[in-house]
C-alpha cells in the first residue's frame, strides 16, 4: 500500500495497490486529558456536538474529518482506490481485547474493543482511550456524534410504539419502557465513487390509446413508437453508506430485524469529525469486521442502482418505460472511509415456539431523529381481526353483486 | 397453522385473481372480488405496519449523485399498434437489484 499523510495530494493510480490516507496522525492511546484542567472525564455534549470536561465544563471542538484529511476534492478527480487508514484490512491475529498500563497509577487496564474503545482504570478511576488505529476494525477514520438526545429518542420511540399497540404481543406491551434505549455507534463504510456508465436498451413512447369492443369485451389498446436507447455519462456518487459489520449486513427479515436499522439511513456524514474515543463515553459501539474487498461487490451493485435511477431524468420521452439490455459501469475511482454513525436502539427479545427467537429493534437515527421499528405481533388478535374484516368484506361483496345484477 | 396461513401472503392471492386484477378493467366489477380478500389483506396490512419488513434504506434515491457529460442516443426502430399493456413489457429502468432484505 502507498502511505499518504492526511493532506497530501492524491498520487495517480499506477497500480492496483490502494492509496492509504493516514487518518490517525498524532492520535495517542491512554489518558486523554482536558486541555484546561487535566481531567480525563470528557464526554460528548449532545446539545453542542462538542466534547465537554465533566469537571471544569471546558468544551473543545473537533475537526471536520473531510477537511482534516483534505478529502473535499472533486469526486471526478478520483482515480484508483483510496482508503482511509481506519478502513484498512482487518488482521485476524490482532487482539480485540487490549491491555494498557494506566499512565496515572501503573495498573493494568483491559479494553474490550468489540464494544468500546474506552475503559476506566479500576484503581485510580481515570479513563483510558484507544485512539491509534490497529488492524482489528475498532478505530475508524471518523465519527458522527449524536445530536439527538436520549430524551428526544425516547419520545420518538414512544410515539412510534403508541401507534402500534392494539395488535402488539402482550409481552412486548408489558415490558416496553423507552428509557431502556441504548446509544450505539455502529460501523459503516462511507464511499465516494467516480464511475462511467453506458446503458443500452429499448424504450417505448405512447402515441395513442383507444377503447375497442363492447360490453364485456371492451378493452383499452395502445399504440407506441419503439426506440433504441443509449445513455452514456459520468456519475459522481457522494457518501454512499453501507454497513461494515457482517451481522448488520444480514438483512433476512425472517431471521433478524436489521432492515430496521438500515431503513433509518441516510446520515449527514459530511459533518463527521476526526475519531476521538471520548465521543464513545456514555455510549457503546460495535466493531467493524468487514473489509473493503468484501463490501466492494455490494457497493458496485448499489452504484449501478443509483446510476440506473439517475438516468431516469433523461428518459422523460419514454412514458411506457425502458428496458436496459446492457449496463456497463466502470469504476474509475473510489474513496473509502470507515465511520461510526450514531443510532439509538431499543430492543425486545421475542421467544417464539419451537425454540426460535427474534430480536426486534426500534431504531432512531442519532442525527435526524428518523424512527423505524419492528413490533412483535399478537397473532391471535390479528387472526380475529382478519376474520372480522373477512366477514364484513364478504357481506359488502354480496351486497354489491346483488346491486349490480 | 391457521395463523401461519393468515400471515403468509404468498398463499393469500389465488392466481385466478391476479390474472383478473392485472386486466385494466376498472368499470367497478372488480370491487366485489377485491372485497372477498378483505381478511388476508387486513392481515398483511397489520403485519407490515407492525413488523415493517418492507422498509429499507432507499440507496438508489437517497444517495447524493450527479451526472456529467451525458450523451443520449435515441433511434426510432418502428411503430407498434394494438398493444394490450399500458407499460412496456420487460421495462426495468426503475429496478433495484442491491436489495438485501426479503419482506416475508
Amino acid at each position: 500500500m502507498t502511505q499518504l499523510a492526511a493532506g497530501d495530494d492524491a498520487v495517480p493510480a499506477t497500480s492496483d495497490a490502494p492509496k492509504v490516507v493516514q487518518t490517525d496522525l498524532g492520535a495517542k492511546d491512554g489518558l486523554t486529558k482536558c486541555q484546561r484542567c487535566g481531567s480525563t472525564e470528557i464526554a460528548l455534549n449532545v446539545a453542542t456536538g462538542m466534547l465537554r470536561c465533566a469537571f471544569c465544563r471546558h468544551e473543545q471542538s473537533s475537526e471536520n474529518a473531510h477537511e482534516a484529511f483534505d478529502l473535499r476534492g472533486d469526486i471526478g478527480d478520483l482515480a484508483g482506490l483510496v482508503v482511509g487508514s481506519g478502513s484498512s484490512d482487518i488482521s485476524e491475529s490482532t487482539e480485540v481485547v487490549l491491555t494498557f498500563k494506566c499512565s496515572a497509577c501503573g495498573a493494568e487496564v483491559v479494553v474490550d474493543t468489540a464494544h468500546s474503545t474506552q475503559a476506566r482504570c479500576h484503581w485510580c478511576r481515570n479513563t483510558l482511550s484507544v485512539n491509534a488505529q490497529m488492524p482489528n476494525g475498532a478505530v475508524p477514520d471518523m465519527i458522527l456524534p449524536f445530536s439527538v438526545t436520549k430524551e428526544e429518542a425516547m419520545r420518538h420511540i414512544d410515539e412510534f410504539v403508541k401507534k402500534r399497540t392494539f395488535f402488539a404481543h402482550p409481552a412486548f406491551k408489558r415490558e416496553f419502557n423507552a428509557s431502556n434505549v441504548m446509544g450505539v455507534y455502529l460501523p459503516y463504510m462511507v464511499v465516494d465513487v467516480n464511475a462511467h456508465a453506458l446503458l443500452t436498451g429499448q424504450g417505448e413512447h405512447e402515441t395513442a390509446r383507444r377503447t375497442t369492443g363492447e360490453g364485456k369485451d371492451e378493452r383499452t389498446v395502445y399504440d407506441a413508437d419503439l426506440f433504441d436507447v443509449e445513455r452514456e455519462f459520468d456519475i459522481h456518487i457522494d457518501d454512499l453508506t453501507i454497513e461494515s459489520s457482517s451481522e448488520r449486513l444480514d438483512q433476512r427479515t425472517g431471521h433478524n430485524t436489521n432492515n430496521i436499522i438500515n431503513s433509518i439511513m441516510p446520515f449527514d456524514v459530511e459533518n463527521a469529525v476526526r475519531y476521538d474515543s471520548n465521543f464513545l463515553s456514555d455510549f457503546t459501539s460495535e466493531r467493524r469486521d468487514s473489509n473493503v474487498e468484501q463490501l466492494g461487490p455490494a457497493v458496485l451493485e448499489q452504484a449501478k442502482d443509483i446510476a440506473r435511477h439517475r438516468a431516469i431524468d433523461t428518459l422523460a420521452h419514454y412514458d411506457r418505460g425502458v428496458r436496459w439490455d446492457n449496463e456497463d459501469i466502470e469504476i474509475k475511482g473510489q474513496r473509502w472511509l470507515a465511520a461510526y454513525l450514531p443510532v439509538w436502539l431499543y430492543s425486545h427479545y421475542e421467544q417464539k415456539g419451537g425454540g426460535r427467537s427474534l430480536l426486534h429493534y426500534v431504531a432512531v437515527n442519532g442525527r435526524t431523529g428518523e424512527t423505524m421499528g419492528s413490533v412483535p405481533l399478537h397473532k391471535g388478535r390479528v387472526a380475529l381481526g382478519a376474520v372480522v374484516a373477512q366477514v364484513i368484506g364478504t357481506a359488502a361483496s354480496i351486497g354489491l353483486m346483488v346491486t349490480m345484477s | 397453522m391457521m395463523l401461519e396461513f393468515l400471515l403468509d401472503p404468498a398463499s393469500l392471492v389465488p392466481p385466478v385473481f391476479t390474472e383478473y386484477y392485472s386486466d385494466e378493467d376498472d368499470d367497478g366489477s372488480i370491487l366485489p372480488l377485491l372485497l372477498l380478500l378483505s381478511g388476508p389483506a387486513f392481515a398483511v396490512f397489520v403485519y407490515l405496519r407492525y413488523r415493517n419488513t418492507d422498509k429499507r434504506h432507499r440507496h438508489e434515491v437517497e444517495t447524493h449523485a450527479t451526472l456529467h457529460d451525458v450523451r443520449a442516443v435515441d433511434t426510432k426502430v418502428r411503430s407498434l399498434s394494438n398493444l394490450s399493456n399500458s407499460r412496456m413489457k420487460g421495462a426495468n429502468h426503475t429496478e433495484v437489484r442491491a436489495n438485501r432484505r426479503s419482506i416475508f
